[in-house]
């Protein structure tokens, strides 16, 4: 019998749940052979845009899935909140000093310079956001 | 998963050096933010921080060094973080922050920025 390839997690609005659902998504994606930082990356997105849409977004329902497929980790994340495209948010404000240091952003900003292709879709009363991470790079 | 942990290794002259251990994201950095703060920030030193045993670091995590960093700033101390693993130095980078967080690879090259 052949593993599944797919791994669908319901968000329960809880912050807390977020690292039992790192906890399941790591040994998910353990049973592959896939590069580390494919993985660590995986588990970034997860964090810090699904923690977005809890703190943010208002919705009574996240869904992450995530797909092992050729050469690539495919993840979507959906919810009924409101609506936000992060591909389209403004850089990070990165400071020039730590005397003056305020950031915001940070998360959307350290995704998108973790993954290789974001894209958001609107699609009635629901965020959609695909994003590609490449496993085909050497194993760290 | 590991739990997040922070200790204190010591306290000498302006120095203070502590470690984090496990998983800074927002679970983790929650459990640890307190004490991070409170054994740093108001003894006014410089800060060595050892990584070497930080398996995860998110947005959270890196809001809490740079919380600390700015205090520190503003007193004309640094915050200095060394030894994590590549993928933890990887969010460091990708975060846009090295310069403002000072990351080096080991202890010596740590005590040697300040």
């Amino acid at each position: 019998m052949s593993q599944p390839t797919s791994l669908r997690l319901e968000v329960n609005v809880d912050e807390k749940d977020l690292r039992l659902l790192s906890s399941r998504l790591w040994e998910f994606l353990n049973r592959y052979t896939l590069p580390l930082k494919a993985i660590y990356n995986a588990e970034l997105v997860l964090e810090e845009m699904v923690c977005n849409v809890l703190r943010y977004g208002r919705a009574e329902r996240i869904v992450f899935t995530v797909t092992v497929d050729s050469g690539a980790l495919w993840i979507t994340i959906t919810d009924n909140g409101v609506p936000f495209d992060p591909t389209a948010a403004p850089p990070a404000e990165i400071p020039d000093s730590a005397a003056t240091a305020s950031i915001g952003g940070l998360g959307i900003h350290m995704v998108k310079k973790a993954v290789d292709k974001m894209v958001y879709h609107r699609i009635g009363k629901e965020n959609r956001l695909e994003i590609w991470i490449d496993t085909k790079a050497p194993s760290v | 998963m590991e739990e997040t942990q922070i200790e204190l290794l010591g306290e000498e002259g302006e120095l203070v050096h502590v470690k984090l251990s496990g998983r800074l994201d927002t679970t983790g950095t929650a459990h640890v933010d307190t004490k991070f703060i409170a054994m740093i920030s108001p003894r006014g030193k410089h800060a060595l921080v050892d990584m070497s045993d930080v398996s995860f670091l998110a947005s959270m995590g890196i809001r809490m060094m740079v919380s600390v960093a700015r205090t520190l700033a503003r007193k004309q101390k640094k915050l200095v973080l060394y030894g994590p693993p590549s993928l933890v130095t990887d969010s460091i980078e990708d975060s846009g922050l090295t310069e403002m967080l000072s990351l080096v690879s080991s202890e010596k090259e740590a005590r040697a920025q300040l």
